[in-house]
């Protein structure tokens, strides 16, 4: 396969490296905005899972503060540190933790977040019932966190993989949040299972007291929450993205109408230290057999 | 109208990954298998009973009450929990063992606790009193947020739960016991650490205590595995690397750290001074702990992962499970008989010394065997001695020449009984290694004899000699015969073989009975000749007949050498008329092709094709049901069992260039032998191995494709047989797989039948057409690669898939994908379209195209296209209907990320096609109808006609979105003679629902014109009927909705059983 060859086949991987992204994910982030408009009157955000940055940078492009006094501020976190990024501040902690919870509202002077936002995804096995529970759990330790720093009324947009035990998902999102979306960008890929979960205007239930100490475990199936059929949570499917831009599934053409010669471009960020690298180092010096 | 769905769905059958193994005994094993438990008896290579453990989740532990029995067949009963992502089932497996071959009669279950479901996935669970005959059962589950809880199910009541100080995600964790009779949990989690923890202290939280962190992987760890007696832990990890580590938590040890496997590693047995582990490399490996070296990879399973693996208690045996459903066997115990690596277990011949006249030691120059234990050696003294594997048997001089001691070319037949050797000047000599009648000697050839072969003639006493010399014009075939009594044999040149142009020829099958000679050249070539039948007349010499070329084809192989050629006459194969016949290449792929004469001229049609190496192939050999492919690869020498899909043995033999030659017995080598010669000597390896001791099958449980699927359809013309139903799958990993399912049996699998390897690229569709003899099957997919098959029926269960033609690539950019493709036959149109069909590709360049596809021309051409989708083209289904029209129309319906779904007329341009003059292709106007039916992409799509009262085409289109939405649309069409302006829709009938289902709707199948079924990635296959509203719209009523255990459902297909 050449060098071009994903070039051709993903529109969006070359224009995130034509545009500078980090990943092709930060035209999600866009697209979602696009839809749902989420950075008006945002100052204060947390984007959990960051690395590589990609959404970070969109953050930091799309949040403007009008008050001089009061800038806007990203905090990005992640287990792995990531290259910096000009107006994110870094925070290399485990979302499970308090403590992570705690700083980030210190770097907000004590005040709560305006929007939290989590691309992340675990290390997909192919077993796809582990990986969607795992998915899942991530997602409950982003909203367990999200309780923690999020201010009522704000956002709360997480990946999801729409897999067989999504309307628990749902249901347990719908307790903390009166509007829930399910959000598919045009730059996801139409045949992945992949989504995005936007919960709009954060109303804990009464009496709710955020707390780190015990992990939110996701719902069972039981009374209401039926396997099948009509009584299962159902939340609204909103495709976002400009239909005139470009689609993920279509593939392109290189280079120009004149045929010009196409350039293949590096990308932005290499990837950050993958857990095989040792093998990588020792297989190039020969010494696996 | 239907009525509501009277039957459920019931799993019939699976062929999914292989999530857990489990040895109980040596010969017994369980496997999980989605929500099956399969109970296997290795020793007799069957399925005894197959259990439905759960409705919703697959297994992906078996934990049985107590560790294996060491003895076989005293099994009696064993308890076993059964875990699967939160839920935990308890069984007792009661067992009946026959009581004089101590193999297995049958398997039953009784439910010792019902299903029950806990609040996080269920990771590892340890039987805390494992006491055979007390009643309670009580278990302690480590749980995926690393707590751990202790249940008396008995009860059913919670006895204890601890949550471990450190609070994360496991991906893997393992109870173990140390020698004080503590529990330990062991905790892989995703921070890389493996930690020890005692579940039953607690710190001054309440919390489990660590004792231990082993730190040093650098990616997760996917499984943990303790040693029998609790001291040793091994990890397997995304760092592709597994360690091994001490358990005892006063000692801070160094672990072992292995190297190997190219991907992640899912699982890995200790096992004495043994770890066996299983990776995304598809590989089994075994490792020495005390060299810390890997001592055997072994392949067997086809696509991406091995996810299960069991030792059996004696050590004796591994199994292993892939993600392609297959289960193998491989024994450790033949491990070293398997993988020759050192001359320790070689044999070197020695010559006798050097005689007195002759200053230079006497050397091996080449070697033929004659059977299992005895060999044929020509010295550098032009002497040809035989030696015996028995060392206190002296070597014999069969035939000496000195003028054969610079050059000679030795053949030998198959039976051992004749030899054949040609010299630089021409000379051959044939003489008899065991003495049975004198040499004879004549010259054959002008100048150097170059090559030597001598093939069987089906009857004792006589074979057939091909003789070639530099000239590269011609070959002989000679007649050689034994004599009534003692004395020279006879030899007479019965033929001269012209070969073809540049055709050096390589190998020689022959089939007395088909009087045909089939040779493979140098460069790729196979070239067929009729032969005439060849009597035994005594003492009359003839001329000898000359032979020419009946079928030349080239690049078979590529441009690389035709190593070998063998006729198949393996009973189970040969079909009447035919002629069956295997050839495999340097460029390491093996092919069967199918010879049959029709109006006096030979046609080879090519049957299969796979690659095995990127070594090369150099021997076919057919014995009893197995095919044995020999070659060679990174110097060393293999025998791959084709049938069975493995490398059985292999040596270290320096490489292909060498002198060589090989012998079997049986198809899994249980007799072999195998010599090569290494600096002028002889070494040879004699095998004999009894894998019948351990198990008969090493391929326990065939394998299905590894990577993911994503096309499957019904072949519905095959057959009014309802019990059985063949289908044909395809996806990621580009093979045509064909299998059947047997309703009438019950262990729950579907037979492969057939693999076809052709496409480069992912096969994304699949369609059918009714050809003029048998169904044409076309196949699309990336790389905008689409080819077209005709499906034979081979005997009562078998099938064959015949390579017709592909078509050419019409798309400006090469990575193209063709999405979907529909076919149809034109016959429908008038005598004039027999035997034409078209075909509709949704392609990735947002193109739909019309082909047409001609069987007299077996041609594909290009007719139409049209961008009116603008955005990539998903769907697209085709038909000619001739029913309530006044002429027949071909109809096109298409669909795509847009959400849109278009009509299509296509009536005049294919009729256009035929009548104009060098037909130019027509760029399409726009579709008859569009709708958009969906927010995102249309994953799904189905048409059905259904004849209304009014006149016209009425067709009910469903499609299914990426938005987790279906739509119903019935469109009725008119034509009109007065104008000849072809279709226009009448009248249009629609209905979408929002979201029927949780996730992207991936399948649907209209099965009549009021019901559909659908199915999603939500794991649900819901059905759905439709009420037709006024206003033209329709409503939607689901009807039933099932709960399906396969993760991802990418397709759908339903067969409608009377």
């Amino acid at each position: 396969m050449g060098k071009s060859s994903k070039d051709k086949r993903d529109i969006y991987y070359r224009a995130a490296k034509e545009q500078g992204w980090r990943a092709r994910s930060a035209f999600k982030l866009l697209q979602i905005d696009e839809e749902f408009d989420i950075f008006s009157g945002v100052t204060r955000c947390v984007d959990l899972c960051a690395a590589p940055g990609s959404w970070s940078q969109v953050l930091s492009k799309k949040m403007k503060s009008d008050d001089p006094n009061d800038p806007a501020k990203i905090v990005a976190v992640d287990l792995q540190a990531m290259a910096p990024l000009p107006g994110v501040i870094q925070l290399q902690g485990d979302i499970t933790k308090s403590s992570t919870a705690e700083q980030i509202i210190s770097h907000f002077e004590g005040r709560l977040a305006d929007l939290v936002v989590c691309d992340g995804a675990p290390d997909v096995t192919g077993l796809h019932d582990m990986d969607e529970y795992i998915q899942a759990q991530l997602l409950l330790a982003a909203l367990n966190i999200t309780t923690n720093v999020l201010r009522p009324g704000g956002t709360f947009i997480a990946k999801i993989f729409r897999g067989k035990d999504i309307s628990l998902l749902y249901a347990q999102m719908k307790i903390f949040f009166p509007t829930v979306t399910c959000s598919k960008p045009r730059s996801s890929r139409n045949s992945s299972i992949e989504a995005f979960i936007v919960c709009q205007n954060y109303t804990p239930p009464p009496n709710y007291t955020p707390t780190m100490l015990n992990p939110l475990l996701d719902y069972s199936y039981g009374e209401g929450n039926e396997l099948t059929g009509i009584n299962r949570v159902i939340v609204p499917f909103i495709a976002c993205g400009d239909l005139s831009g470009f689609d993920s599934d279509q593939t392109y053409a290189l280079g120009n109408a004149e045929g010009e010669e196409y350039n293949v471009l590096d990308p932005v960020q290499m990837p950050i230290r993958p857990p095989y690298q040792t093998y990588i180092d020792m297989k190039k010096r020969n010494e696996i057999k | 109208m239907v009525g509501p769905l009277s039957v459920p769905l019931i799993k019939t059958a699976y062929a999914g990954q292989i999530t857990a193994l489990c040895f109980v005994t040596p010969t017994v094993l369980l496997a999980a298998t989605g929500p099956f438990l399969k109970v296997f008896d290795i020793l007799a290579g069957k399925i005894i009973a197959v259990f439905e453990i759960f409705e919703h989740n697959r297994i992906h532990g078996i934990h049985p009450d107590r560790p294996p029995s060491s003895a076989s067949g005293t099994l009696q009963t064993i308890r076993v929990a059964l875990s699967g992502g939160k839920e935990l089932k308890v069984l007792r497996l009661n067992f009946e063992c026959d009581t004089i071959t101590g193999t297995l009669v049958s398997c039953e279950q009784v439910i010792e606790c019902p299903l029950r479901s806990f609040k996080d996935w269920i990771k590892d669970v340890h039987w805390m009193s494992a006491d055979g005959d007390h009643p309670s059962i009580t278990l302690a589950l480590a749980l995926t947020h690393n707590f751990v809880e202790v249940w008396d199910l008995t009860a059913g009541s919670l006895i204890d739960t601890v949550q471990c100080e450190e609070h994360c995600i496991l991906y893997s964790a393992r109870f173990f016991e140390t020698g004080d009779g503590k529990t330990y949990l062991a905790s892989g989690t995703v921070f890389n650490h493996v930690l020890l923890w005692d579940i039953s202290a607690r710190n001054q939280d309440g919390e489990g205590i660590i004792h231990k962190s082993l730190i040093g992987h650098e990616g997760v760890i996917f499984n943990i595995r303790v040693s029998r007696d609790g001291k040793r832990l091994a990890t397997a990890s995304d760092d592709r690397t597994i360690r091994v580590w001490e358990t005892d938590i006063e000692r801070k040890s160094q672990h072992i750290c292995l190297y190997g496997h190219a991907a992640r590693i899912w699982d890995c047995k200790l096992m004495g001074n043994y770890v066996v582990s299983v990776a995304e490399d598809s590989t089994c490996r075994v490792w020495d702990l005390e060299t810390e070296e890997c001592i055997a990879c072994w392949e067997g399973h086809e696509g991406k992962n091995v996810w299960g693996v069991d030792i059996d208690p004696l050590a004796n045996v591994v199994a292993s499970g892939g993600g392609d459903s297959g289960i193998r066997l491989w024994s450790l115990t033949l491990l070293e008989r398997n993988k020759i690596d050192s001359d320790a277990q070689m044999h070197q011949v020695q010559l006798p010394a050097a005689s007195e006249e002759s200053t230079a030691p006497e050397m091996v120059k080449t070697f033929g065997l004659l059977d299992f234990s005895q060999a044929l050696i020509s010295t550098t003294a032009g002497r040809f001695l035989t030696s015996h594997r028995d060392e206190t048997l002296p070597m014999q001089e069969i035939y000496a020449d000195r003028d054969l001691a610079r050059y000679a070319s030795l053949g030998t037949s198959e039976c051992g009984q004749l030899s054949v050797v040609g010299g630089m000047e021409g000379q051959l000599a044939a003489f008899s290694p065991t003495g049975a009648f004198a040499a004879t000697r004549w010259v054959g050839h002008v100048g150097k004899v170059t090559q030597v072969v001598i093939r069987s003639s089906g009857t004792a006493g006589i074979w057939y000699l091909f003789t070639a010399d530099k000239n590269d014009e011609e070959m002989y075939m000679s007649c050689i015969k034994i004599p009534s009594e003692f004395g020279p044999c006879m030899v007479d040149r019965i033929a001269t073989i012209t070969l073809p142009e540049h055709f050096w020829t390589m190998d020689i099958a022959f089939s007395p009975e088909h009087q045909l000679l089939i040779m493979g050249s140098r460069s790729g070539a196979i070239v067929a000749y009729d032969t005439p039948l060849f009597e035994a007349k005594e003492g009359i010499v003839t001329e000898p007949t000359i032979l020419l070329p009946a079928l030349v084809r080239r690049r078979v192989h590529g441009k690389d050498s035709v190593s070998s050629i063998a006729i198949d006459d393996r009973p189970s194969i040969q079909s009447i008329g035919e002629l069956i016949f295997g050839t495999v290449g340097r460029d390491g792929t093996y092919c069967r092709f199918a010879m049959a004469k029709q109006n006096e001229t030979w046609t080879m049609e090519l049957l299969y094709r796979s690659k095995i190496t990127k070594g090369w192939l150099e021997k076919i050999y057919y014995v009893e049901d197995m095919a044995v492919l020999c070659g060679f690869y990174q110097k060393r020498f293999f025998a791959y069992n084709e049938t069975k899909k493995y490398e059985m043995f292999s040596v270290a033999c320096g490489g292909g260039h060498r002198k060589w030659d090989f012998r079997l017995q049986d198809g899994l080598l249980n007799r072999a032998t195998f010599g090569f010669v290494r600096k002028e000597y002889l070494q040879l390896i004699f095998r004999e191995t009894d894998n019948t001791q351990q198990f008969c099958e090493p391929k326990l449980q065939d394998n299905h494709s590894g990577n993911e699927t994503r096309v499957v359809r019904f072949i519905d013309s095959w057959g009014e047989n309802g019990d059985t139903s063949l289908l044909v799958t395809s996806g990621e990993d580009a093979v045509l797989r064909f299998a059947e399912y047997d309703s009438r049996r019950n262990d729950q699998s579907i037979t492969n039948l057939l693999s076809v390897r052709k496409h480069t690229s992912v096969v994304r569709s699949i369609a059918f057409s009714k050809g003029l003899s048998g169904t044409l099957m076309f196949t699309a997919g990336a790389r905008e690669e689409m080819r077209c098959w005709r499906l034979e029926r081979d005997g009562d269960s078998a099938i064959r898939c015949l390579d017709m033609a592909v078509a050419p690539n019409a798309s400006d950019i090469t990575e193209t994908r063709i999405m979907d493709i529909g076919s149809a036959s034109l016959s429908a149109l008038g005598k004039d379209f027999h035997g034409r069909h078209v075909v509709l590709a949704a392609c990735s360049d947002a193109y739909l195209r019309l082909w047409l596809y001609d069987e007299a021309s077996n041609e594909f051409s290009l007719v139409a296209y049209s961008r009116a989708h603008q955005r990539c083209v998903l769907k697209a289904r085709i038909s000619a209907f001739a029913e309530g029209l006044s002429t027949p129309a071909v109809v096109g319906i298409t669909a795509g990320t847009d959400g849109r779904v278009m009509a299509w007329d296509f009536t005049d341009t294919v009729k256009q096609h035929f009548t104009e003059s060098g037909s130019s292709v027509v760029d399409l106007a726009q579709p008859l109808y569009t709708s958009k039916v969906h927010q995102s992409g249309v994953n799904a799509l189905d048409i059905l006609p259904c004849p209304d009262s009014d006149k016209g085409l009425t067709l009910l289109i469903a499609t299914g979105g990426d938005d987790n939405g279906i739509s119903a649309t019935k469109i009725t069409f008119c034509d009109h003679i007065s104008t000849q302006a072809g279709l226009t829709v009448q009248k249009v009938v629609q209905g979408i629902i929002l979201s029927p289902h949780s996730s992207g709707v991936t399948g649907i199948t209209v099965i009549s014109a009021s019901r559909f079924l659908t199915t999603s990635y939500d794991q649900r296959i819901n059905a759905f009927d439709l009420a037709e509203l006024s206003g033209d719209t329709y409503s939607f009523i689901c009807v039933a909705s099932q709960y399906v255990d396969v993760a991802d459902i990418s397709d759908m297909d339903v067969r409608l059983v009377r």
